[in-house]
């Protein structure tokens, strides 16, 4: 063998083990260099992560019932890669759709087709998603669609877990709903950690739900699963298991029962004001009807600012928005047409308090010392009320305040009142008592311009009450800066930038331009009944963990002190007193009487105070308002009424309150019933009524009405103890025409007999 | 016992030198083969589906058949096969040219004969065609001069030409690194090579720029040349790669390999083979299955120096050459420092004809070795 041939077979040889060192290398860097990268990405390589949802917090009321939770219901889905691959025709296509919504509205839950059609065109999902075409569907149908697989190519019915309002639209505007996060959530909130959001989750949209959405949203758990490239599951990682954390429950101020008896009550007084007619005007025109389109009550504890009870007219069912609203129902939810039912009147709504805020107006006066001064005569001083009141430069919208000559400021019904004074003032609602303070504050330079608004700051009014609840709206104080502001700013909209006597008059009884929420008025009168505490109202009393632990209680939030004169509020509170008490009281009537819509009110248990408001609206029925507070000596309660377009305060807002309070202080407030409970109720009455005559007849008919041959009945069952279980639900009938009978005693008992 | 390392004149000369660590090496690196073929298909086991065994089986055949096929051509001896090399080379052309016509496809290589439930790849049995056929060809002559270096290449070139035409890179370029390899050791001159790189250098180039290789070729190599390429291949080579990270210093243990489980690297029984080993094992392991091929390498060219005449030196060069392009290729591929190619591990990888090929390759050069002294005695 020649050297060459060896010589170049030891050069194959270098070379093939310089190509293994190469090797070598390659792998040392990749396995030992670098491997801790690679094992990371061959750890997220095979493993798939399913969210657990956790459960969101709960929100109960004051006494710790649960008024929101979460229950598991059945959801329909449809996959469309699955309805693809079907291959169906549009005809097979829309008769397949059209059989869906059939069976879906066969079992109770109203779907069309089109809103099928729309949610399967929405591009939110992806091409494999299993789109929810409806949510809270009928058990009944997991069977249905389970057995029939080629009928209904992609039709799944699975469990899901939805948000319940167990009491229906008891609350509703406090509670807020629920619905999927959309874009702009899902760009502008900033979640907590743990808490981010994936597309369709649920997120709080209004009310408390939206309020201390960070607090009831839980934290998901997960899975992880280790998967094959297929997508078929190898096995679970159960150490890498995280469970999920329900969110935090909502502890509210609100009485649930007394919240049922103002919403009964709200109700109820819309459709009494609507049924009223308006007295023509004395020039003889056509005076705007009692539309009575909306009003909103507010409970108040004084001694806290808790907020007992919150109600806004018209309202809705929260339950409506599981599973998304459809869109007919959000449109006509958010039509104004419909007087704009998720519209909170409560803390949204803007209304002039009229002479409801004479209390504030003669808070001015007295703390600056007007009376006495000039035109005003001494507080206890009485002097007559001629029922008009001139003023030499009324309106800031004349162009010529010589030429305009003036004009005139009439009391209600341009009655006349003798022997007014301060405390009278306010029983009888002497609006040229308040006119002529008015005009001197403006007119007399010894007084500070602003006087009034300042005090009815001071009391809250211009500004948010700091209630926990989203929107709220700040109401306005017109003051001689701001509407000279205004004209500077937008001259075209607002062409008057002066301010006249005129103004302050009519600032003074609480029209021109003042707006208040109702809460606010509540609030402003909470403070003069608490003697001078400013509270942030709490909706929200305390937030505390899944397990009772607590996180956050917020306790009385003071927001400032006012100075009340004690003589002064010794004054006010007798005249406050006298309208509900007081024969010449604007609201006598309605605490004296059942005939007024009100009632007999134990003034001498409870002594009330309360002032009326009628608040002009341009073009439409006075505003009707009623603020109350009581028992005097001790205020625990302060009440506010608003009814839109409803007319005097007397005849509509202050029976409302008077039923309200009668019921309070009687300590009659009954138990609010849930859903379910009112739904039982209605289904066990007609067996009731059976077992009460049943029980009340002879013992012979007993016998012979036992048919041995009937069938037993599906549904609710009536026991021989008179209990009838309705989806377990227990209705005792003794007590259920108990309460039917309350009233209607000789009427049963005369059949009976 | 019986010192197999003492001379026992009483045996035939051929028995008494048969080159058992050889023999040993190939059998072991079969049988862990056939250990990594399991892992690799056997997919992950769960209490309702058992682990795939079918690949195992297969391949435990295929490997005893090789080894039968190994002691069958050891024992045919390569002198032999000498004077069959015209017939196998016309054989081979042929087999190639009906491969071509009545062949089936299987990923994207028109290569295959369908037999029953087994296919056949003529183009891996080639490989012993051309060999013995180059051996022969240069080893004929102790000088090789111009001319028959040319008859040399023009030989090699014609099965070539036939497996370019089947669209199997892979394959191609073993024949050439066997080539490039007993060209070297025959002793051609320097300038001769020189001139040879140049051409082959040109041909490369001018393949690249023109239309004949198609795209997703272009594309899988180029991913080894351009990281950006976000291609199915950069995507397997990725896998791959993430799979032999995986497996660190001392690997995920046997059968426990993530990315081998979740089946997320392609054709891992087949030319992927080393990912499983590297994962499974680690760079421990992979060093080790390496060094086993090192050392049945060194084997390979300690026969080939030992060879008495240079047909069976040839003949070595020829295997060695063959071995070393496929690992290189086959791990390199894997690492991600060399192209996408589909090219077995020899021994190690799933594949009766690549299997049963590189026996009868060890089995020829073992032949090599008991049959050294013949000439001379």
């Amino acid at each position: 063998m020649d050297d060459l041939v060896l010589y170049r077979m030891r050069m194959l040889g270098v070379v093939a083990v310089s190509l293994f060192l190469v090797l070598g290398a390659r792998l040392w860097f990749l396995q030992v260099l670098t491997g801790d990268e690679a094992a990371a990405i061959a750890e997220t390589n095979i493993t798939r992560v399913i969210t657990i949802q956790a459960p969101r917090g709960r929100i109960l009321d004051n006494q710790g019932r649960i008024l929101v939770g979460n229950r598991v219901t059945a959801s329909i889905t449809i996959n469309r890669r699955a309805l693809e691959e079907a291959d169906l025709d549009e005809l097979e296509r829309r008769a397949m759709l059209t059989s869906i919504a059939v069976e879906v509205n066969r079992s109770g839950k109203l779907l069309k087709v089109t809103d099928l059609e729309r949610a399967l065109a929405n591009q939110s999902y992806g091409p494999y998603d299993n789109v929810p075409i409806a949510v809270d569907v009928s058990e009944d149908l997991l069977v249905y669609f389970g057995e029939r697989p080629h009928r209904y190519p992609g039709v799944r019915v699975a469990d899901a877990s939805v948000r319940s309002f167990l009491y229906g639209d008891l609350a509703a505007h406090v509670l807020g709903w629920v619905g999927p996060v959309n874009d702009t959530e899902l760009q502008f909130r900033r979640p907590r950690e743990g808490k981010e959001y994936q597309l369709r989750d649920e997120i709080g949209k209004a009310g408390v739900e939206l309020m201390f959405e960070d607090e009831l949203r839980g934290v998901n758990g997960r899975r992880v699963l280790e998967v094959d490239r297929r997508g078929e599951i190898v096995r679970e990682r159960t150490d890498l298991f995280v469970p999920p954390r329900a969110g935090n429950d909502v502890v509210l101020t609100i009485d649930i029962d007394l919240q049922d008896l103002v919403q009964a009550e709200l109700e109820r007084t819309v459709y009494l004001g609507r049924a009223k007619v308006p007295q023509s005007t004395p020039d003889g025109g056509d005076p705007p009807p009692f539309n009575v389109p909306g009003g909103a009550v507010v409970i108040l504890d004084p001694t806290d600012g808790d907020v007992l009870a919150m109600a806004s007219y018209p309202t809705y069912d929260p339950n409506e928005s599981i599973g998304g609203f459809s869109f007919e129902r959000w449109s006509e939810l958010n039509d104004p047409a419909n007087d704009l039912p998720m519209f909170n009147r409560a803390v949204q709504g803007e209304y002039a308090p009229g002479s409801t805020f004479k209390l504030f107006t003669a808070h001015a006066a007295w703390h600056e010392d007007v009376f006495g001064v000039g035109r005003v005569k001494p507080a206890d001083e009485p002097w007559d009320d001629p029922g008009e009141y001139f003023l030499q430069s009324c309106r800031a919208d004349a162009d010529d305040l010589e030429s305009a000559g003036g004009c005139y400021f009439k009391n209600a019904g341009e009655k006349p009142y003798e022997q007014v004074d301060l405390t009278r003032s306010l029983t009888v609602s002497s609006d040229v008592y308040y006119y002529t303070i008015g005009e001197s504050i403006f007119v007399n330079p010894r007084h500070s311009d602003t006087a009034i608004q300042d005090s009815a700051a001071e009391y809250g009014f211009g500004y948010q009450t700091g209630v926990q609840l989203p929107f709220e709206q700040d109401g306005y104080m017109p003051t001689p800066e701001r509407r000279a502001e205004r004209h500077r700013q937008n001259p075209e909209a607002f062409p008057f930038g002066g301010w006249y006597p005129g103004d302050n008059v009519n600032v003074a009884v609480g029209q021109g331009e003042v707006l208040a929420t109702p809460l606010q008025l509540a609030n402003a009168y909470a403070v003069f009944a608490n003697a001078g505490s400013r509270w942030a109202p709490n909706i929200v009393e305390r937030i505390v963990d899944h397990d009772g632990g607590a996180i956050l209680d917020f306790g009385p939030r003071q927001a400032s002190d006012v100075e009340i004169d004690p003589a002064f509020r010794n004054r006010v509170t007798r005249g406050l007193v006298g309208v509900v008490d007081d024969e010449e009281g604007t609201a006598y009537w309605a605490f004296n009487s059942e005939a007024t819509d009100g009632t007999y009110f134990p003034h001498d248990q409870y002594p009330l105070a309360g002032k009326t408001g009628t608040a002009e609206v341009r073009g439409r029925a006075d505003t009707s308002l009623f603020a109350a507070f009581g028992p005097v000596q001790d205020p625990a309660y302060v009440m506010v009424a608003v009814l839109e377009e409803a007319g005097f305060g007397s005849s509509v807002a202050a029976p409302l309150v008077a039923r309200v309070m009668t019921r309070i202080f009687e300590d009659n407030v009954s138990e609010a019933p849930t859903m379910d409970e009112q739904y039982a109720r209605s289904t066990a009455l007609p067996l009731c009524i059976e077992w009460f005559w049943w029980k009340t007849g002879n013992t012979l008919e007993r016998l012979e009405s036992i048919d041995l041959d009937a069938e037993p009945e599906s549904g609710p069952v009536l026991g021989a103890d008179g209990v009838v279980r309705v989806r377990g639900v227990r209705i005792d009938c003794e007590q259920l025409i108990d309460d039917l009978l309350i009233g209607h005693e000789v009427l049963l008992g005369s059949e009976a007999a | 016992m019986v010192d197999l390392r003492t001379p026992r004149f009483d045996r035939p000369t051929v028995l008494r030198h048969v080159d058992l660590v050889l023999v040993l090496l190939a059998a072991a690196l079969a049988a862990l083969g056939t250990l990594m073929v399991y892992s690799a298909t056997r997919g992950p086991a769960t209490d309702l589906r058992p682990a795939e065994t079918a690949y195992l089986y297969r391949q435990a055949l295929f490997a005893g058949i090789g080894i039968a096929a190994m002691l069958v051509s050891a024992w045919f001896g390569h002198r032999r096969v000498l004077r069959l090399a015209a017939p196998l080379y016309v054989g081979l052309l042929a087999t190639l040219i009906a491969v071509l016509i009545v062949g089936v496809e299987v990923r994207g290589t028109r290569g295959w004969f369908q037999l029953g439930d087994y296919r056949l790849q003529p183009s891996e049995f080639g490989k012993v065609a051309l060999i013995v056929v180059l051996a022969a060809m240069l080893g004929s002559a102790e000088e090789v001069g111009v001319f028959r270096l040319s008859a040399a290449i023009a030989a090699a070139s014609l099965p070539m030409l036939g497996i370019w035409l089947e669209d199997d890179l892979g394959t191609l370029l073993v024949y050439g690194a066997i080539t490039t390899g007993m060209v070297l050791v025959a002793g051609a001159k320097g300038r001769h090579l020189l001139i040879l790189g140049l051409l082959l250098l040109t041909g490369l180039v001018a393949v690249l720029q023109s239309d004949v290789l198609a795209d997703y070729q272009v594309a899988r190599l180029m991913v080894f040349v351009d990281d950006a390429q976000s291609t199915a291949a950069s995507y397997n080579l990725e896998q791959a790669e993430v799979a032999i990270g995986n497996g660190g210093l001392t690997g995920q243990g046997l059968f426990e390999g993530t990315q081998n489980n979740s089946d997320l690297v392609p054709e891992q029984q087949n030319d992927f083979i080393f990912t499983v080993i590297a994962e499974e094992t680690g760079f421990v392991g992979s060093i080790l299955v390496l060094g086993l091929i090192g050392l049945l390498l060194v084997r390979v060219w300690r026969i080939g120096r030992l060879a008495d005449d240079r047909f069976g030196l040839l003949l070595a060069a020829g295997v060695f050459s063959m071995v070393v392009f496929q690992v290189f290729q086959s791990v390199g591929m894997a690492t991600g420092i060399m192209p996408i190619t589909g090219i077995p591990l020899p021994l190690v990888s799933h594949g009766g004809s690549s299997v049963l090929t590189t026996f009868i390759c060890i089995g020829l050069v073992e032949s090599v070795h008991m049959r050294r002294h013949e000439g001379s005695s």
